[in-house]
C-alpha cells in the first residue's frame, strides 16, 4: 500500500527546548490514523509541522512522495493537505456560506479574481452548498460565523478543512469541548469527511478515537512510542504505561 | 438577512442615486451649492476607497491621501499636456477629452500602489499603520524637492476646457462639472460595490477576519492585501482625478496627512462594516466641514469631535446605526427598542449642544464673538454665571437622559 | 568644519533627547496597554502652551513643574473616561480614538492661542551664554535643558528599575494579565501610566517649547517623527526608543548643518554630475524633514522588529 504521508526523522526545537524529537511516520492512503498522546506530547506541535504552520528544525516531510516540510501553508494546501484547528478559527465575520465558498477558491483557481462576480464561480458556489449540507448547517447558511453556537462553528471549520478538495486531510482535536450528543454527530461527520480522503486526527477522546481509527500513533515526550491497531494499542504494554496507565489505574 | 435578493431589491439603491442624481440639478441652481456637491462626490469616492483598505481588508492606513494626491497630479499634467496639444491639434492627447481623466488618476493611483505596495503588505495592524505614515510623510516632504512636478508650495495650475468635447458636454460652471461628477461618482462606486461581490472581494473580508487561517485555504495572506491596495489606490486616484478636474489645481497638500486623515475620518463616522457606510460619512463630514466653516472658526474641531463621539459611542457609525434601526424593524422589534434609542440621541444633542456653547463661549472670551452665536441670533454673555449655569444644566439633563434610556435599553433586552 | 561637527553634536543631542523624552512616554504607554498614543505629541504642545500660559503668572520655573502635573491629570482624565471606554472595541478603535483626540487638542490650542507662534520663551538670564566655541556662544538654556533631560531619563531608570511600581511596571509589560491576578489594580496602573507617559510629553514640551518654536503645528511637525522613533527602536523597547532617538537627532541636526547638496556629494566621489540639477541641486539640509521616514520605511521592510525590539509590530 503506498503513504499518502511520510514522515521520517521530524524534529522541532524551540529554544534549547525540543518538543518534537525524531517522528517517524507512515500514514497510508485512506486511512483515519489517530494521533494521541498526554498533554504536553507535542501532538499540537507536530500538526503545524506538517502543515506548514512552523518550519521544522530538521527531518522530512513528505506528501505523497513529495517533501512538504518547509513549505508555506499555502503551498501546502495546494498539493493536497488541509487541516483544521483545535480552537475554531473560522472568519468571523463572513457568513458560514461566504467561510465555505472563500475556502473553495483556491480548487477554482478564483481567488484572486476581481472581474465577476463571486456567485458566477458556479463549482465554488456548488460544492460550498454540497458541503454545508453534509456539515448540517445549511439553517444557518447566512449567519456571521463567528456568532454560531460552539459545536456548529466546530463543525464549519471542518467543512471548511474538506471544502478545498484536499486528499490529506488533518482534524486537531475535532470534537474538544462538546456535549454528548454533539460529539455523535461529530463522529458520524468526520466518518463522511474520511470517505475517500486520508484522515489524519489528534484526539483526546478516546471514545472517539477507538471508534474511528484504523490505526493509532502514540506520542509521548516528541517521539512516537508504538503505532498499530485499535487493538494492539490497547495492549501495548509501553502505551498503557505511558499514557492509558493513569486511566487503567 | 438574506442575501439573495430579488432584483428589483438589489436595483432599487442604484435606481434611487440615479433618481437623486438627476433630481438634484432641478432643485439647485447656485454655484456655491454645485461645487458643496461636486467636493461630496470627490470625497464620497476617495472615503469608499480607503474603506476597501479599512473596512473591507482591515488595513488601517495613514497614507491613502498619497494615491488620492498622485492621481490627482497625474490627471491634472495630462490636462495640461490636452491643453498644450491643443494649440496644433496633434498627438494623442489632443483627442482625449478632460471628461476621461478620472481614468488617468486611476491610472496613475493604482501604478503608486502597485510600485510601493509590496512591502507594505507583509502584515495588517500597526505595522501596516506606521509604514503607511510614514510613506504619507515621505511623499508629502519630498514632494517640495520636486517643484516640476509638484509645483513647489503653490501647487500644479491648469484649465479644464481643454480638448475636444463629447456630447457637448462642456465643463465650464461648477453646474456643468455636476455632471461630470454625478457620472463619476455613480460609476466608482459602483464599481466598489462591485468589488466586494468579488471572489477577491470576499477573500479581502477574510484576510481581515482571520489573516492566518487564510494560508491553511491557500492563500497567502500578503497577496491579497497587495491586491486590495493596489485596487484602493487606484480608486483613490480616481477621486484625486475627479478632484483636479473640478479645481483645476493640485497642491501637495493633498498628499499629506491631513487628507489622509480626513478619508479615515469619513470614513469611520460613516461607518466601516456597511458599504454605504462611508457615502454617509462623506456627505455628513463635507457639509459639516463646508457650511460650519462659514459661521465658525471651530469647524475643524465640531468634525473632530464628531469623530470622537462615533469612535467612542457608536463605533459602527452612522451607517452602522442605520442598520441597526433596520434589522431592528425587520424584527419587528423597532417600536420596543425606539425609545430607548431616541433617548440616546437626544442625550447626545443635549451635550452636543452644552459643547458647542462651551467652545463657543470660551472662544468669545478670547477672540470676541464668533459668528455662529450671531447667526442664532444669541448674544450670551460669557463673563455672566447664569450663562454657564444654563451649559451645565444642558450637560446635566444630557447625562440624565443618556442615564436613563441606557436603564431602559438594558430593562427591554 | 570642526564648528559645525561640535555644534551639530551638541544640538544633535540635545534634539534626540527631546525626542526621548516623548518616544519614552510613547513607549510605556505602548508596552503597557498596546495603545500607540496618537495624541502623544498633543500632549507634548498642550504642555508647551500651558508651561506658557501659566509662565505668564506663577513665572517660568513653577510652570515647568506645574505643567507637566496638569498634562498629567489630563491624561489621567483621558484613559479613565476615553481610552477604558474604546478598549472593548480593540486596537483599531483605540488608535482611532487618539487619532481624534490628537484632532480635537489641536483644533482646541488652535482656537485659544491662535495660529501663530506665543512667545514663550526662557528667562533672559537663561539666553546668557554657558560658552563660547568659535565665536558661537551656547546657551546656559541649552546646557540646563539637557541636565533635565538626562535626570529625568535617570529618575526613568531608577523609577523602573529600582522602585516596587517599576517593577509592577515591567511585571504588566510582559505578565498583564498575572499581575492582574496576584490582585494589583491593572486598570489603575494602566491610567498611572498613561498620565505618567503624558507628563513626559509635557516635560518635554516645556523645556522644548522656547528652543523649538511654540506653535499649534508643533504637534503635527513632531508627532510623526516620534511615532518613527518607537517603531524604529522597536515597539516596546526603551533602549532601542533610546538609540533611535539618539540616531534620529544627530542626523537631522547634521542633515541641516551640512550645505551639501547631492550633486556635491556624488562629485566628490567621482562622479561628474550638474550640481544645480533638479535631482543633483537638492541639498541635505531640504532632504532632512525626510531622514527619519526614509529610516522608517527602511527599516520596516529589512528589520521589522526595529532596533532592539523583540517583536515585530
Amino acid at each position: 500500500m503506498s503513504h499518502a504521508l511520510t514522515i521520517d526523522d521530524l524534529k522541532k526545537s524551540f529554544g534549547p527546548a525540543e518538543v518534537i524529537r525524531g517522528v517517524n511516520l507512515r500514514v497510508e492512503k485512506g486511512e483515519v490514523h489517530a494521533v494521541i498522546g498526554p498533554n504536553g506530547a507535542g501532538k499540537s506541535t507536530f500538526f503545524n509541522l506538517v502543515s506548514g504552520a512552523f518550519a521544522p528544525t530538521s527531518g522530512e516531510v513528505r506528501l505523497h512522495g513529495q517533501r512538504i516540510d518547509g513549505l508555506a501553508p499555502e503551498k501546502i494546501q495546494q498539493r493536497g493537505l488541509a487541516r483544521s484547528f483545535q480552537v475554531s478559527n473560522v472568519f468571523g465575520n463572513l457568513s458560514v456560506f461566504e467561510n465555505l465558498r472563500c475556502a473553495c477558491f483556491k480548487q477554482c483557481a478564483a481567488g484572486y479574481t476581481f472581474w465577476r462576480p463571486a456567485a458566477s464561480v458556479k463549482r465554488a458556489n456548488r460544492r460550498a452548498e454540497e458541503v454545508l449540507a453534509m456539515i448540517g448547517l445549511a439553517d444557518l447558511r447566512d449567519s456571521p460565523a463567528g456568532a454560531l453556537p460552539y459545536a456548529s462553528q466546530r463543525a464549519l471549520e471542518i467543512g471548511m478543512t474538506i471544502a478545498g478538495e484536499a486528499d490529506v486531510v488533518l482534524l486537531d482535536e475535532p470534537t474538544a469541548g462538546m456535549s454528548n450528543t454533539e460529539t455523535t454527530q461529530a463522529i458520524e461527520l468526520i466518518r463522511q469527511v474520511a470517505e475517500g480522503r486520508t484522515l489524519m486526527i489528534v484526539e483526546h477522546d478516546m471514545g472517539v478515537v477507538f471508534e474511528l481509527a484504523d490505526r493509532i500513533s502514540v506520542l509521548v515526550y516528541g517521539e512516537i512510542i508504538a503505532t498499530g491497531t485499535p487493538e494492539a494499542i490497547r495492549n501495548d504494554p509501553r502505551v498503557k504505561e505511558a499514557y492509558l496507565g493513569e486511566e487503567a489505574a | 438577512m438574506s442575501l439573495r435578493l430579488s432584483p428589483w431589491r438589489a436595483l432599487a439603491p442604484w435606481l434611487i442615486s440615479l433618481l437623486v442624481l438627476l433630481v438634484i440639478p432641478l432643485l439647485v441652481s447656485s454655484n456655491g451649492t454645485f461645487s458643496i456637491i461636486n467636493l461630496i462626490a470627490i470625497n464620497i469616492v476617495f472615503a469608499l476607497s480607503y474603506n476597501m483598505l479599512l473596512g473591507q481588508g482591515g488595513m488601517l492606513s495613514f497614507g491613502h491621501a498619497v494615491f488620492f494626491g498622485l492621481g490627482a497630479y497625474g490627471a491634472i499634467h495630462v490636462m495640461n499636456l490636452i491643453g498644450d496639444a491643443g494649440y496644433d491639434g496633434q498627438g494623442f492627447w489632443a483627442h482625449f477629452p478632460v471628461y476621461l481623466l478620472p481614468l488617468v488618476g486611476f491610472a496613475t493611483g493604482a501604478l503608486a500602489a502597485l510600485l510601493v505596495g509590496w512591502p507594505f503588505c507583509r502584515r495588517a495592524g500597526t505595522a501596516f499603520a506606521m509604514i503607511t505614515l510614514g510613506l504619507g510623510e515621505l511623499v508629502a516632504a519630498g514632494s517640495q524637492m520636486f517643484p516640476t512636478v509638484f509645483g513647489g508650495e503653490a501647487g500644479v495650475f491648469s484649465n479644464r476646457m481643454v480638448g475636444p468635447v463629447w456630447f457637448g458636454l462642456e465643463l465650464a460652471q461648477p453646474a456643468d462639472v455636476y455632471w461630470f461628477s454625478a457620472f463619476w461618482v455613480l460609476l466608482a462606486v459602483f464599481a466598489m460595490w462591485a468589488f466586494t461581490r468579488t471572489p477577491l472581494g470576499r477573500m479581502s473580508n477574510a484576510v481581515r477576519d482571520n489573516a492566518e487561517r487564510l494560508q491553511f485555504i491557500g492563500y497567502p495572506p500578503r497577496n491579497l492585501r497587495f491586491l486590495v491596495f493596489i485596487a484602493a489606490g487606484g480608486f483613490a486616484g480616481l477621486g484625486g482625478g475627479m478632484a483636479a478636474v473640478n479645481y483645476e489645481i493640485v497642491t501637495p497638500e493633498s498628499l499629506g496627512l491631513l487628507t489622509s486623515g480626513l478619508a479615515l475620518l469619513m470614513a469611520a463616522v460613516g461607518g466601516l462594516g456597511v458599504f454605504y457606510g462611508p457615502i454617509v460619512g462623506a456627505i455628513v463630514v463635507t457639509v459639516m466641514n463646508s457650511l460650519l466653516s462659514d459661521y465658525t472658526d471651530a469647524s475643524i474641531l465640531y468634525v473632530g469631535l464628531v469623530f470622537l463621539a462615533v469612535v467612542m459611542f457608536a463605533p459602527a457609525g452612522l451607517g452602522g446605526g442605520v442598520e441597526q434601526v433596520r434589522q431592528s424593524w425587520r424584527r419587528g422589534e423597532l417600536t420596543r427598542q425606539l425609545p430607548g434609542w431616541l433617548g440616546g440621541a437626544v442625550s447626545v444633542l443635549l451635550i452636543a449642544l452644552g459643547l458647542v456653547a462651551s467652545i463657543e463661549l470660551v472662544y468669545q472670551l478670547s477672540h470676541g464673538r464668533d459668528k455662529l452665536a450671531q447667526v442664532l441670533g444669541l448674544q450670551p454673555d460669557p463673563s455672566s454665571p447664569l450663562v454657564w449655569l444654563g451649559v451645565v444644566a444642558l450637560f446635566a439633563a444630557g447625562y440624565g437622559v443618556a442615564r436613563a434610556s441606557k436603564n431602559y435599553r438594558e430593562a427591554r433586552s | 568644519m570642526l564648528e559645525i561637527i561640535v555644534f551639530s553634536t551638541l544640538n544633535g543631542l540635545l534634539y534626540g533627547l527631546l525626542l526621548f523624552m516623548l518616544s519614552s512616554g510613547l513607549t510605556l504607554i505602548f508596552s503597557m496597554m498596546g495603545v500607540l498614543n496618537f495624541a502623544h505629541a498633543s500632549f507634548y504642545m498642550l504642555g508647551a502652551y500651558f508651561a506658557y500660559a501659566l509662565g505668564l503668572h506663577v513665572g517660568f520655573w513653577p510652570a515647568l513643574l506645574l505643567s507637566p502635573l496638569l498634562v498629567a491629570g489630563l491624561g489621567a482624565v483621558v484613559e479613565r473616561f476615553g481610552l477604558r471606554r474604546v478598549h472593548e472595541h480593540g486596537h483599531v478603535a483605540e488608535l482611532l480614538f487618539t487619532f481624534g483626540l490628537a484632532y480635537v487638542i489641536d483644533e482646541t490650542v488652535h482656537l485659544l492661542w491662535g495660529s501663530i507662534p506665543v512667545s514663550y520663551t526662557a528667562p533672559d538670564y537663561m539666553r546668557a551664554p554657558l560658552f563660547s566655541l568659535f565665536g558661537t556662544d551656547y546657551s546656559i538654556y541649552r546646557g540646563v535643558t539637557m541636565l533635565i533631560a538626562i535626570l529625568m531619563f535617570a529618575a526613568l531608570w531608577y523609577l523602573l528599575k529600582k522602585t516596587r511600581v517599576g517593577m509592577m511596571i515591567r511585571a504588566a509589560l510582559t505578565h498583564g494579565a498575572m499581575v492582574g491576578h496576584l490582585g494589583h489594580n491593572v486598570p489603575r496602573l494602566f491610567m498611572g501610566v498613561f498620565a505618567f507617559g503624558c507628563a513626559l510629553a509635557a516635560l518635554a514640551g516645556v523645556i522644548g517649547g522656547p528652543l523649538l518654536s511654540t506653535e499649534p503645528g508643533m504637534a503635527q511637525s513632531l508627532g510623526p517623527v516620534v511615532f518613527v522613533v518607537v517603531v524604529v527602536g522597536g515597539m516596546g523597547s526603551l533602549l532601542g526608543a533610546f538609540y533611535a532617538s539618539l540616531l534620529i537627532g544627530l542626523v537631522q541636526t547634521f542633515f541641516v548643518a551640512l550645505d551639501v547638496s547631492i550633486g556635491d556629494l556624488l562629485n566628490a566621489v567621482g562622479f561628474a554630475v550638474d550640481p544645480y540639477g533638479e535631482v543633483t541641486g537638492i541639498t541635505l539640509a531640504s532632504i532632512a524633514p525626510m531622514t527619519p521616514f526614509i529610516l522608517l520605511v527602511l527599516i520596516l521592510i529589512f528589520r521589522p522588529r526595529g532596533l532592539m525590539g523583540e517583536l515585530e509590530p
